[in-house]
């Protein structure tokens, strides 16, 4: 059956990872090697998803952390991203892992309007007893409180340490293209729409999105829900006790703009990759594209012969409205409970967390920074002051009806070309349907 | 008195058991338990979490499949399933027989013509997805340049109309060479005689095909009928590489892989759940796969 065929591909892929570990440690400085003075080696085992720039920079932490603590090793076990949900559970069921990547836990619950909403994973997760508890540690106190408690919080202790915030519901634009037409950056919708159009009259395609693999299209229409709606939570409560409705005018503007902006998109942009789309907008093809500021780093791989920038997509009229960002603190490291080398795992994650060792991790991630006083990269500091104002983004504060059809939500993928609808008052009316068709 | 140098009777009738024994253990304990598991677990809201407990939850699972709000949706996963099984088993066996039939007439250059057509075949996954994902590259891709010359515009694999067409047709080009193989071998198993006798007899082209032919290859079609049902019924991996996952080309076999992994709208761990979507899937291929098995039996010509 399929379903042992993707367990036994799951276990095939953790010993991949396995195999392509980073380790640290060369020939005979295993676990049963011996450091300079004889005392007994540590190896600490560590899981992650591939992501180039955290994986290297990762790498270079624990050479130097090897290097001040001769007695532990850090072998680094790097799944895809698809996998790391799999690998996680697994090889915390096979007590095999002392350090692991985790993702926000938003506080591990599902608030209580929410009655048909599936259970926050990561509530489970900890009140089962996989983490251990790191509240009392000094380590954590070096970080910002208010991402603590966005990522690492559940039951008021502390189970992860973080590293950094990204932003979603930008827009990278070319600074050389808006120079050259006089462009100024838009605050309000109808200025954003003005300056589409003045691209595209001069002949320039816009914008650009990886369309192919279907979210990264989801991300103008979650930019618009941001920009069109002050609360964000209390949105979330309302669509879930009916006192909001999908069908209401202001929720159906945000098809009709985020309609307005694949018009503005380059055309057949769904047969464009994800992986694609950062490097069409650094070759100057395009003029703008909505990403995520973890994007900048690979713009920068491709080495764009302009500069660019990065403002929040302005979905309402009203520019004070459109000055906020919206996004999520990215992946934390938590310590498995199951673990022999919980003492070695609690002094990595002090290591890591000295702002001399997490300054080049965020530089090299493009993360804006969850301490004080880190130095990031030029891109990030011209955005990082606004980390202070960010709201948490869409996707993470909303939680999707289980058991309802496919078009419940905000239905960006219902939305032409991605989808058969035309006419957003029909999706919108489609899209309640299928939220009430839950029961 | 029994001197054979194969032991006893008794033990030469244990010799064979012992040799399939370890074929078996490995069957049993790596395919046959874990697919008695999976059908347990479809009864049941195990999440994966480590140190979760799970408890059975009864026909829940395959309630919410098929009598919940999102059954419209499982349900349009199916017809796709099967459309997918539909064309791949009718038009990769026809291509497959064509080229096979023309292979067999030895024209020139047969062994290089047979190696390009099975070579995709030992490609892997990845590299044909990202082959043809680069040659249908909407924006500056080679077949987007000939489209765009003769006046079409089409986002090619992200079309929404024609995406999911386009992924069959590279997964009928990637699996070809295979049915083309068994085929040939079935072709070539075919006495000469019986085509010459009845080319004495006067048969034309077709006659030869539709009355000797076509009979002695039964064994072959039906080789490659069943293979090309239960094989469609199981690929997602090529339908993952070319559109990740994207909702209008989705199947059974890729949701069950979205689900297990966390990878689907929703994307709370939910074993149960994704058990029972593969127990779906293993009742709708043991419900195609077994009749035409029976049906395609009866018409096998023993020479």
């Amino acid at each position: 059956m399929n379903r042992r065929r993707l367990l036994s591909g799951a276990a095939a892929l953790a010993a991949t990872g396995l195999t392509g570990s980073m380790a640290a440690c060369g020939p005979g400085q295993g676990p049963a090697a011996s450091t300079p003075t004889g005392g007994k080696r540590t190896a600490l085992r560590m899981l992650m998803h591939v992501a180039a720039p955290m994986n290297k920079a990762i790498e270079e932490l624990n050479t130097k952390f090897t290097k001040a603590n001769p007695d532990i090793d850090v072998e680094v076990a790097l799944v895809p991203t698809a996998q790391i949900t799999n690998a996680r559970n697994t090889r915390l069921a096979a007590k095999d892992v002392d350090i692991v990547e985790v993702s926000s836990f938003l506080g591990g619950d599902v608030p209580g309007y929410a009655t048909k909403a599936a259970a926050n994973p990561w509530g489970t997760t900890i009140r089962a007893g996989n983490f251990v508890d790191l509240t009392d540690q000094p380590f954590v106190k070096r970080f910002y409180p208010n991402t603590l408690e966005y990522t690492a919080t559940v039951d008021g202790k502390i189970w992860s340490v973080p590293t950094g915030s990204v932003f979603l519901t930008g827009v990278y634009y070319n600074k050389s293209i808006f120079a050259s037409h006089n462009l100024a950056v838009p605050t309000t919708w109808p200025e954003f729409v003005a300056v589409c159009e003045t691209l595209r009259a001069a002949g320039l395609a816009p914008i650009t999105i990886g369309g192919k693999d279907g979210w990264p299209a989801d991300m103008p229409g979650n930019a618009m829900i941001h920009a069109l709606n002050p609360d964000l939570k209390l949105l979330d409560e309302k669509l879930w006790t009916g006192a909001a409705k999908l069908t209401d005018r202001h929720l159906v503007e945000v098809l009709v703009r985020t309609k307005q902006y694949y018009d503005f998109t380059e055309k057949n942009f769904m047969g464009i990759a994800y992986a694609t789309a950062p490097a069409r907008f650094a070759s100057g093809a395009v003029a703008m594209m909505v990403d995520g500021s973890y994007t900048a780093p690979t713009i920068d791989q491709a080495k764009p012969a302009f500069e660019y920038g990065y403002f929040p997509l302005p979905g309402s009229d009203n520019a004070a409205d459109n000055t906020e960002f919206g996004g999520r603190p990215d992946i934390s490291f938590a310590v498995a409970a199951a673990s022999p080398n919980v003492e070695a795992a609690q002094r990595w994650l002090d290591f890591y967390s000295m702002p001399d060792n997490y300054g080049p991790v965020v530089q090299a991630t493009g993360f804006l920074p969850a301490q004080d006083g880190i130095t990031t990269t030029p891109f990030a500091d011209t955005i990082a002051a606004r980390a202070a104002t960010m709201k948490m983004a869409w996707t993470s504060v909303f939680h999707p009806r289980q058991d309802a059809g496919k078009f419940a939500g905000f239905p960006f993928h219902g939305i032409a070309p991605r989808g058969a609808y035309t006419d957003m008052s029909a999706l919108a009316a489609q899209a309640q349907t299928d939220w009430d068709a839950a029961g | 008195m029994n001197q054979s140098p194969f032991g006893t009777r008794r033990t030469r009738e244990l010799v064979p058991y012992l040799g399939v024994a370890p074929g078996l253990l490995i069957f049993l304990l790596f395919t046959f338990l874990p697919a008695c598991a999976v059908l347990v677990f479809s009864f049941t809201n195990l999440s994966g979490v480590p140190n979760v407990g799970w408890e059975f939850v009864g026909w829940a699972n395959y309630e919410r499949f098929l009598f919940s709000g999102e059954s419209a949706a499982n349900l349009q996963v199916i017809e796709r399933t099967l459309v997918f099984m539909a064309v791949l088993v009718v038009v990769q066996n026809a291509v497959a027989l064509a080229v096979a039939l023309l292979l067999n007439r030895g024209i020139r250059g047969a062994s290089f013509f047979r190696a390009v057509v099975f070579l995709p075949v030992i490609l892997g996954v990845t590299v044909i997805g990202l082959v043809w994902s680069l040659v249908l590259d909407p924006v500056g891709g080679p077949v987007s340049g000939v489209l765009n010359s003769v006046g079409i515009d089409s986002a090619l694999l992200g079309d929404t109309t024609w995406g999911f067409a386009i992924i069959m047709a590279i997964q009928l080009w990637s699996a070809v060479g295979y049915s083309m193989i068994i085929f040939l071998s079935g072709l070539q198993s075919i006495p000469a005689e019986l085509i010459e006798a009845a080319t004495a007899d006067g048969a034309n082209l077709w006659q030869r095909f539709r009355h000797v032919t076509w009979p002695l290859l039964a064994p072959a079609v039906n080789a490659n009928v069943l293979i090309g049902i239960i094989g469609s019924l199981k690929t997602y991996q090529l339908i993952w590489v070319l559109a990740g996952g994207r909702d209008d080309t989705v199947t059974l076999p890729l949701a069950v892989f979205l689900r297990s992994f966390g990878l689907s709208s929703d994307p709370t761990p939910d074993q149960g759940f994704a058990s029972t979507l593969s127990v779906v899937q293993f009742i709708l291929i043991a419900c195609i796969a077994l009749p035409t098995m029976a049906i395609l039996r009866r018409r096998e010509v023993q020479l």
